[in-house]
């Protein structure tokens, strides 16, 4: 058990290879929830600006300093970027696809929760009845 | 450095950090002055009073991950994101009546292992103590993490210097004034978080209004104003059990439950909850008017200092760092006490020292203290993973143990077995759910998984006394329970 969660501590703290590369990368995958973070740590250049394709061609989301951008709150669909540094396009246009989960998977997690916490209710009101009867026979 | 723009001087920066630095220090000398034996140390006599007892469940709960996590949630999941941030505080309101029954059950009792272990058994314990010592230094990491993201958000002062001085000051002042002074501390911080979140949404809303916020999501963000986004009902429950979990078993609540004097556990647990109910909503607020104000938010749990930056320049930017700094510094210390109480009764008295006196036992807690905070310190370093997948990480460990330990505390059915079983398969479906479908299920798998097995004990006979919860300290001399 100990040694499996150090395994995983280790696994989720140890730099993985887009945190590393020098071009614009996925550095925290959130697609099935709509969110996304591009980061782009060891590109060359003071200043970057982010693009994005649409149906009226590149569009600028970023420009400046920084070296990372969070998106969210995007629909099912499939989008692409472009990094430039110091007017430069920084290798090739990342593509990232975004796909919510199905609502009836989200719906039964919700079911289960709702359950698990009406029967935590049921548990600690009739629990603590009955536990301080038992207490009580005790004492008595 | 992650965040290029910002709009606090270095100067500025420093001098307030060194302010509040030295008043949190003096304050946990001043308060710690007058601890002569253990309990006064470990558990503040024993006599804490219901309004020290509702300001330290509060701030203690308003954390890093309150004030920068939520509106993290609220930027990657929108609406429900902070909604159902702000479900943890049902984790405070069921504690209330299990807060009440610990203090009458175990009125000598020092800490959360000491219940699993005279409940449940030698082999439970240790589970435990592991599931949670990982859940301790999960939550310590994230808030020496967030000290420093806050500081290079507002500042541009490196990430490592930032959370190095958090790290510092916390374990300096909880190693001098132990658990009365991150109590009374508590108070003092409780106040500045309070005043300060309800500025700066009022500011937020009078600045950049509803109607622009929502517009500008509406046009670039759609799905975070999506009632019906997946991940973000999915994540609902997940957050409430999360917190119901880091509440049930964490022994900073419990410690507080044996410090609080007798009768006031109940109503200062239901007290706080309700106050922090809406704190997380009224932060995670702030960051939805992120993407109206044209900020680029770097890395997620850096938004609300963003916000607040570029709305009021240096004004905002110190409101801010007052109340984050006083939320973390408020969990900080008090994960630090209740870490180090647990270590020093359940793994140095149970395990190595079985035989170690009261002053033995308090000489270890300062050493404790300050290996945790080197621990910390040595752990928050690499940034590399941000607050919220660090912290949701963690609920995959805690969720499992709710059942055993709600189960245990109101009925005399059920064994270590089954609590063992419970905890170790809810902690592996957890993770195994926390990787395969998100951060957002991690918590709900686990309780779930948990709870089909603790259903079993409800078959078993009801054989445990109640009277083996009374009067018991620490285990026995050869480490075993009777």
């Amino acid at each position: 058990m100990l040694v499996r969660t150090i395994i995983i501590l280790a696994a989720l703290l140890v730099p993985n290879a887009s945190a590393i590369a020098a071009d614009l990368t996925v550095a925290d995958d959130g697609t099935s929830a709509g969110y996304v973070t591009l980061s782009w740590p060891d590109a060359s250049g003071n200043t970057f600006e982010l693009k994005e394709q649409t149906s009226q061609g590149w569009h600028t989301l970023y420009r400046g300093s920084d070296r990372a951008t969070t998106l969210s709150g995007r629909p099912d669909g499939t989008f692409e970027f472009q990094l430039i540094a110091d007017g430069a396009p920084v290798g090739a246009p990342v593509t990232v696809t975004v796909q919510h989960h199905p609502l009836s998977r989200a719906w039964a997690f919700f079911a289960v929760g709702a359950t698990m916490f009406i029967a935590l209710l049921v548990l600690l009101i009739t629990g603590g009845r009955s536990a301080d009867a038992d207490e009580n026979q005790t004492a008595a | 450095m992650l965040n290029t723009d910002t709009v606090m001087p270095v100067s500025v920066a420093w001098t307030i950090i060194a302010g509040f630095s030295l008043l949190w220090v003096w304050l946990g000398w001043w308060l710690g002055r007058k601890n002569d034996t253990l309990d006064d140390y470990m558990l503040a006599g024993r006599k804490v009073g219901m309004g020290f007892a509702v300001a330290t469940a509060m701030a203690t709960w308003v954390t890093s991950n309150t004030t920068m996590t939520a509106p993290q949630l609220a930027y990657q999941l929108g609406i429900w994101g902070m909604v159902g941030y702000s479900l943890g505080a049902v984790g405070l309101l069921l504690f209330a009546p299990l807060a009440r029954r610990i203090r009458t059950m175990m009125p000598h009792g020092f800490t959360s292992g000491d219940f699993i272990r005279l409940r449940y058994g030698n082999t439970a314990w240790r589970i435990f103590l592991v599931i949670s010592f990982f859940y301790s230094l999960g939550w310590l990491i994230s808030l020496g993490m967030a000290g420093g993201l806050l500081i290079n958000a507002l500042a541009g002062i490196p990430y490592v210097y930032g959370m190095s001085v958090i790290v510092i000051v916390c374990t300096l002042y909880t190693v001098f004034g132990g658990l009365k002074a991150v109590i009374g501390t508590d108070f003092v911080q409780t106040i500045l978080i309070l005043v300060g979140v309800v500025i700066l949404a009022v500011l937020v809303i009078n600045e950049v209004g509803f109607d622009a916020i929502h517009a500008q999501l509406e046009a670039e963000r759609p799905e975070l104003l999506n009632l019906l986004l997946p991940a973000s009902i999915m994540f609902l429950f997940n957050n409430l059990f999360f917190g119901v979990g880091e509440i049930f078993h964490s022994n900073v609540w419990w410690s507080r439950a044996f410090a609080f004097a007798p009768g006031v556990g109940f109503r200062a647990y239901a007290l706080a909850g309700l106050f922090w109910l809406p704190i997380p909503i009224v932060a995670g607020f702030v960051a939805l008017a992120a993407p109206a104000l044209g900020i680029n938010v770097p890395s997620p749990d850096m938004v609300a200092p963003l916000v607040a930056g570029k709305l009021f320049g240096l004004g905002g930017a110190i409101l801010v760092f007052v109340v984050v700094f006083a939320a973390l510094a408020s969990s900080l210390d008090s994960v630090l006490a209740a870490t180090s109480d647990l270590i020093v009764k359940d793994i140095y008295k149970g395990h190595i020292r079985k035989d170690a006196t009261d002053p033995e036992l308090r000489k270890a807690t300062v050493w404790i203290i300050l290996g945790l905070g080197a621990v910390t310190w040595v752990l928050s370093v690499p940034k590399m993973a941000t607050l919220g997948s660090l912290l949701h990480f963690t609920g995959a460990f805690v969720a499992s143990t709710i059942w055993p330990i709600a189960i245990g505390l109101l009925n005399r059915r059920g064994n270590g077995i089954l609590a063992s079983t419970a905890m170790v398969l809810g902690t592996a479906t957890g993770l195994y759910a926390y990787f395969a479908i998100g951060f957002y299920v991690a918590a709900l798998v686990s309780a779930a998984v948990s709870m089909l097995v603790m259903l079993l004990a409800l078959r078993t006979e009801p054989t445990f006394d109640w009277a083996k919860l009374n009067g018991s300290t620490s285990p026995q001399s050869n480490g075993e329970t009777s």
